[in-house]
C-alpha cells in the first residue's frame, strides 16, 4: 500500500457517521473510565429481571456513543429471549419543527405492526376499521374498508411528514382517539406476548432512539419547551405500553428544571458519561489545573490503535503520527467525547499531506474544533462556563441547559475510594484556551 | 518512454486565484479525494467564492461528477431535491448553495447580537429536517460527498439548530480571503468617515486597551442622564470598536440601538450594513443600504458597500455600476479604484482593471496591496515585464510579502528568466509560503536551467503537498530521465491520475 492509499484508508477509518455494530472489533469498553457505567447491565438487567413492563429513559451527549451502546444492547436482550424492536426516529416519523406525542405514538404503532407482523385482523387494524369513517381522509388514495392493510397505517404516518396542513389534519383526527389506539396497541402486544413460546410477562422491547434529536423549541409565553410537552405532559401514556420501552431523551432536559419531574415520572434517567480524560480537581479549581487521567487517555489511544489496526495490523501509532505527545494532547482535547475524538483524527489526517501525520496537522485540528465551540457560545455564557470550570458542578437551572445541549459542558463519572459513584462536570477542554473564557475566569469573584 | 519534451505552460495555468487560500483548498481536495463516498463538508464562503471554488474543483477533479444544487429561495427540505439529482446525474460531489435563504425568516427581527439572533420559538424547517434525516442521507446517498457552501451566519445557524447533522461533518473549511479584504475595507471606511478620527487610533490599541475602551463607552451609555444624541454617537463608537475586533454580530446589536435612536440619520444604516456585509448577510446589507440611499444618496460608502455586496452575490455588472457611482462621489479615494479593479478582474476585463489600478497607485502610491493587485492584473494581461515592476513596488514598500515574491517569480518564469524566478520562489519560501504550486513551478524552473537534482527535490515537495497535481509527476519523471534515473522515472506515473501512462 502506498503512502497515499494508507492515508485514504486511515481517513475512512475515522468516520463520524457510523456507530459501531454490536460485534465490531474496534469497540473499546470504557466501563472503567465512565464511572462504571455499563448500559448492558443497567438497562439490560432491569428489563431481564423485571416481571412487569419497564420504561427507561436514556440520555447522553450526542456523539458520546449512545447508539453504539444501544446497538450492543440488542443482541444482549435477544440472547436472553427478547424480541427487540429498534426504531431510530427519523423526519419521516416526527416533524422536527413541531413534534408531538401523537406522532411518537403513531410511529411506535407503525414500527410494532411492521416488526410483529400480525394478521391483518388484529386489534390495531380493528381500531382503524371502527373509526374508518372519520379517519379515511388520512390517505390520499381511495381505500375501501375491506382493503385496510398494515400498509395503510404506514401511509398515515408518512403523511405526518408532509405539508403542515395535512399534519394538523392527521393530529386533529387521531388526537381524540389516542386512548383507544393505545389500548388497541396494548392488545396487539398482549397477543404477541401470548403467542411467543415460553412467554413470561413481556418479551418485547421497544427501543426508540433519536428522540433526543428533537431541537428544543421554547414557547415564548409559557417558557415551556416542546420536550416538556412530550416527556412530562404525556408521561403516563409513554409509560403505558405493555412492553418494555427505552426512550432516548435530550440530555439538556435531564438537567433543566424539568429534570426532577422527569425522575418523579420515570425513575432515574441513565446518562452515558464521557470518558474521563482529566483528573477532577480537589476543592475549588485553580486555572490550568486538571492533569490528564492516564487510564482514560490510554483508553482513547486504544480506540485509535484498533481503528488503525483494522487498516494495517502491523503498523504502530508512532508510524502514523509524527508526535505521540501531541496525540495524547489531542485525546485530552476531545474531552473524552468519542465523536469529537473521531472528528479530530479525521481533520488531522485531512490536514496531512503525507505520513506520518505532522504535529502541526493535529494542532490545526484542535484549533478548528476550538473555533467551532467558540462560535456556539453566546456572550452571557462565558461566566457560566467559568463557574462550571472552577466548581466542577452545575446548578440545576436552565442556564446550563443550552450549554449541555451544545456539549460545552460535559458530564463525567468516577468511583471514589468507598466505591461511590461521583458525578461531576467540566467545560469542554478546548474552551479553556479561548480568550473570552480566560477573561471571564479572571473576572470571577 | 519518449525523450523529455517541453510542456506547454500557458500563462493561464499560472497560479492565480487570490481569493482561494491554497492550503485550505488543498485540504478540501484531499478530503474529497480520500473519503469513501458519503460525507458532509461545510465551506464558509460568499457566493462569488463559491462560484470560483466549484469551477476550480471541477477542473481539478475531472474524473468526479460534480453536481450543483442551487437553492434560489427558501425550501422546507432537501431530501427530494437531492434524490432527483442523484437519479439523473449520479454525482460524486454535490455542491449545495443558497441554503441561507431558508434561514433568513427565522432571524429575529432587528437582527440582534450574538447569542440571540435566532428565534428560540422555532427552528427553520430545513434544518429540523436535516437534523432528523442524517441517517437517511447517509444510507440513500452513499456515494455523494455533500459540500454545503454557506456564509458565516448560516454556518453558525447550522451549529446551533441542526447540531446532530452538523456533528457528522467531516470538515469545515473557510475561504476567508475576501472577508479579510472586507474587514480591511471596513476599517478603511471607518477611518475615512468623518467624525470617526478616534477610530484610527483605536485600531492601534491592544486587546486589553480596547476592552477597557468598550467598557468606558458602555458605562457612559448606561448613565441615566445621558442625552439621546450622545447615546447615539456612543453606540456608534461601541459598534465600530466591535467591528475592529471582528465581533460583527455584537456590533450589529449596538448599531440596532443606534438605528432605533436615530432612524432618520444615514450613518447608523451604513454602519449596520457594513457589519452585516462582513457576516455574509448580503440581502439584509442591501436592504439597509437602500434605506440609507433613500435618506442621503450622496454618501459614497453606500455605493461602495453596495458594490461589495453585489459582487459577493455574483451580480458583477451591478457591482461595477455601483462602485462607479461611489467613485463619482469621491474621485480621490484610492481604495474605491482598488475595488473597481478587483470587480473588473472578476469580470475578466483585465486591461480595464489595469487602468483603474493605475489611477489608484497615483492617488495612493504607498499602498502595497494596490501594487500587488495591479501586478496580478498585468500578469493576467500577459504584460509580464510590467507585472514584474509592479511587484517590485510591493517589495520595495513591504519586503516581507511572500505572495508578491511568488507572483513576481511567476512573471519571470513566463519571461523565461528562470534563474530570477527561482530566486523569487526561494524568497517566498523563506517568508513562509509553502504551497504546492510554488514548489511545482520552482521545480519546473530548475529543470529549465538544468539543475535536475534540485528540480526533482522541489517536485517531490510539490507532490507531497499536493499529490493530485498531475503535471508535477510528469515533470518529475522528465527530470529523472534527464538524470538517467530511468527506473525511478516511471514511478508515480499513473499515480493519482489514471490516464498518464506513457
Amino acid at each position: 500500500m502506498t503512502n497515499a492509499e494508507l492515508l485514504k484508508r486511515f481517513y475512512n477509518a475515522f468516520d463520524p457517521t457510523r456507530p459501531l455494530a454490536a460485534d465490531d472489533e474496534a469497540y473499546v469498553d470504557y466501563q472503567d473510565v465512565r464511572g462504571d457505567r455499563n448500559i448492558l447491565l443497567e438497562v439490560g438487567q432491569g428489563i431481564i429481571l423485571s416481571d412487569s413492563p419497564t420504561c427507561s429513559l436514556y440520555a447522553g451527549h450526542r456523539g458520546a456513543g449512545k447508539s453504539t451502546e444501544l446497538l450492543r444492547l440488542i443482541p444482549h436482550l435477544e440472547d436472553n429471549g427478547f424480541q427487540v424492536v429498534y426504531f431510530p426516529a427519523d423526519a419521516e416519523d416526527i416533524d422536527p419543527e413541531d413534534a408531538r406525542y401523537t406522532d411518537i405514538l403513531l410511529a411506535c404503532t407503525s414500527r410494532l405492526l411492521q416488526e410483529l407482523s400480525p394478521d391483518d385482523d388484529n386489534p390495531v387494524m380493528r381500531w382503524l376499521k371502527d373509526r374508518w369513517q372519520s379517519l379515511k381522509g388520512l390517505t390520499t388514495s381511495e381505500v375501501a374498508l375491506d382493503d385496510l392493510t398494515i400498509e395503510v397505517f404506514s401511509t398515515i404516518t408518512a403523511n405526518l411528514r408532509a405539508v403542515p396542513s395535512i399534519r394538523h389534519q392527521v393530529r386533529k383526527l387521531v388526537d381524540p382517539h389516542t386512548v383507544t389506539l393505545l389500548q388497541a396497541l396494548n392488545e396487539l402486544i398482549d397477543e404477541a406476548n401470548a403467542t411467543q413460546a415460553g412467554a413470561s410477562q413481556s418479551d418485547i422491547v421497544l427501543i426508540a432512539d433519536n428522540l433526543d434529536r428533537i431541537v428544543p423549541i421554547t414557547d415564548t409565553d409559557s417558557g415551556r419547551t416542546n420536550h416538556d410537552e412530550i416527556f412530562l405532559d404525556r408521561s403516563e401514556q409513554l409509560k403505558a405500553l405493555h412492553c418494555h420501552v427505552v426512550y432516548t431523551v435530550p440530555i439538556s432536559m435531564v438537567y433543566s428544571s424539568s429534570g426532577t419531574h422527569l425522575v418523579d415520572s420515570y425513575g432515574p434517567v441513565r446518562v452515558l458519561p464521557m470518558v474521563t480524560v482529566r483528573k477532577r480537581a480537589q476543592g475549588k479549581r485553580v486555572p490550568g489545573e486538571g492533569r490528564p487521567h492516564e487510564p482514560g487517555i490510554a483508553g482513547l489511544r486504544e480506540l485509535i490503535q484498533r481503528r488503525i489496526g483494522k487498516v494495517r495490523p502491523d503498523i504502530g501509532l508512532d508510524q502514523v503520527f509524527e508526535d505521540l505527545d501531541t496525540l495524547d494532547h489531542l485525546c485530552l482535547m476531545s474531552g473524552g467525547h468519542l465523536r469529537n475524538l473521531i472528528l479530530l483524527l479525521r481533520t488531522s489526517v485531512e490536514r496531512a499531506p503525507h505520513l506520518p501525520v505532522p504535529r502541526l496537522a493535529m494542532l490545526r485540528a484542535i484549533s478548528e474544533l476550538r473555533e467551532t465551540y467558540n462560535r456556539t457560545i453566546a456572550d452571557d455564557e462565558w461566566v457560566k462556563l467559568a463557574e462550571v470550570y472552577s466548581r466542577q458542578t452545575i446548578t440545576n437551572t436552565d442556564g446550563c441547559r443550552k450549554l449541555l445541549f451544545n456539549r460545552c459542558i460535559l458530564e463525567y463519572r468516577e468511583m471514589d475510594d468507598q466505591q461511590n459513584v461521583v458525578t461531576w462536570y467540566d467545560i469542554h477542554p478546548v474552551i479553556e484556551d479561548i480568550p473570552q473564557f480566560r477573561r471571564a475566569l479572571e473576572e470571577m469573584p | 518512454m519518449n525523450a523529455p519534451q517541453a510542456i506547454d505552460l500557458e500563462p493561464a495555468a499560472l497560479p492565480f486565484d487570490p481569493l482561494l487560500e491554497e492550503s485550505e483548498y488543498a485540504a478540501l481536495i484531499r478530503a474529497l479525494d480520500r473519503i469513501d463516498g458519503f460525507g458532509i463538508f461545510f465551506v464558509e464562503c460568499s457566493p462569488i467564492q463559491a462560484e470560483r471554488l466549484i469551477e476550480r474543483i471541477r477542473d481539478d477533479q475531472p474524473r468526479k461528477i460534480a453536481a450543483h444544487l442551487l437553492l434560489p429561495g427558501p425550501v422546507d427540505g432537501l431530501f427530494d431535491r437531492v434524490t432527483a439529482i442523484a437519479v439523473s446525474e449520479h454525482p460524486d460531489i454535490l455542491f449545495v448553495e443558497g441554503l441561507e435563504r431558508s434561514l433568513v425568516e427565522y432571524i429575529k427581527p432587528g437582527f440582534g447580537g450574538r447569542g440571540d439572533y435566532y428565534k428560540e420559538d422555532s427552528v427553520p424547517r430545513v434544518l429540523g429536517h436535516l437534523n432528523l434525516q442524517r441517517e437517511r442521507f447517509r444510507d440513500c446517498f452513499a456515494g455523494i460527498r455533500f459540500v454545503f457552501l454557506v456564509p458565516k451566519f448560516a454556518l453558525r445557524y447550522f451549529m446551533l439548530r441542526a447540531p446532530d447533522f452538523f456533528d457528522w461533518r467531516s470538515g469545515t473549511f473557510a475561504f476567508s480571503t475576501e472577508t479579510e479584504a472586507l474587514r480591511e475595507g471596513s476599517q478603511h471606511l471607518l477611518a475615512q468617515y468623518r467624525g470617526m478620527d478616534d477610530l484610527v487610533e483605536s485600531g492601534r490599541l491592544d486587546a486589553v486597551q480596547r476592552n477597557e475602551k468598550l467598557l468606558q463607552i458602555q458605562a457612559l451609555i448606561d448613565e441615566p442622564q445621558q442625552s439621546a444624541v450622545y447615546k447615539r454617537k456612543l453606540f456608534g463608537r461601541h459598534g465600530n470598536l466591535l467591528m475592529i475586533l471582528g465581533q460583527f454580530e455584537e456590533a450589529i446589536a449596538s448599531f440596532n440601538r443606534m438605528c432605533v435612536l436615530d432612524s432618520d440619520h444615514v450613518v447608523p444604516w451604513i454602519f449596520r450594513a457594513c457589519a452585516l456585509l462582513n457576516l455574509g448577510r448580503y440581502e439584509e446589507t442591501l436592504i439597509d443600504l437602500d434605506r440609507a440611499a433613500a435618506l442621503d444618496p450622496k454618501q459614497f460608502p453606500i455605493w461602495w458597500l453596495r458594490s461589495l455586496a453585489l459582487l459577493a452575490t455574483k451580480r458583477k455588472e451591478d457591482a461595477l455600476e455601483s462602485i462607479d457611482k461611489a467613485i463619482g462621489l469621491a474621485p480621490s479615494i484610492a481604495i474605491l479604484r482598488f475595488y473597481r479593479g478587483e470587480i473588473l478582474m472578476t469580470l475578466g476585463h483585465y486591461d480595464r482593471a489595469v487602468t483603474s489600478l493605475n489611477k489608484a497607485t497615483k492617488l495612493e502610491p504607498t499602498r502595497p496591496e494596490i501594487w500587488g493587485m495591479r501586478g496580478d492584473a498585468l500578469l493576467l494581461c500577459r504584460r509580464y515585464e510590467q507585472a514584474v515592476r509592479s511587484y517590485d513596488k510591493v517589495i520595495e514598500i513591504a519586503p516581507a510579502t511572500p505572495q508578491a515574491w511568488f507572483h513576481r517569480a511567476g512573471a519571470c518564469f513566463n519571461l523565461d528568466r528562470f534563474v530570477e524566478a527561482v530566486t523569487g520562489f526561494d524568497e517566498a519560501l523563506r517568508l513562509g509560503l509553502s504551497i504546492g504550486e510554488l514548489w511545482f513551478y520552482r521545480g519546473v524552473a530548475l529543470s529549465r536551467i538544468e539543475l535536475f537534482e534540485d528540480a526533482v527535490a522541489s517536485l517531490d515537495k510539490a507532490i507531497q503537498v499536493e499529490p493530485s497535481r498531475i503535471e508535477a509527476w510528469r515533470e518529475r519523471s522528465e527530470a529523472l530521465l534527464a538524470l538517467g534515473r530511468y527506473d525511478e522515472a516511471s514511478v508515480g506515473l499513473g499515480h493519482g491520475s489514471g490516464h498518464l501512462t506513457s
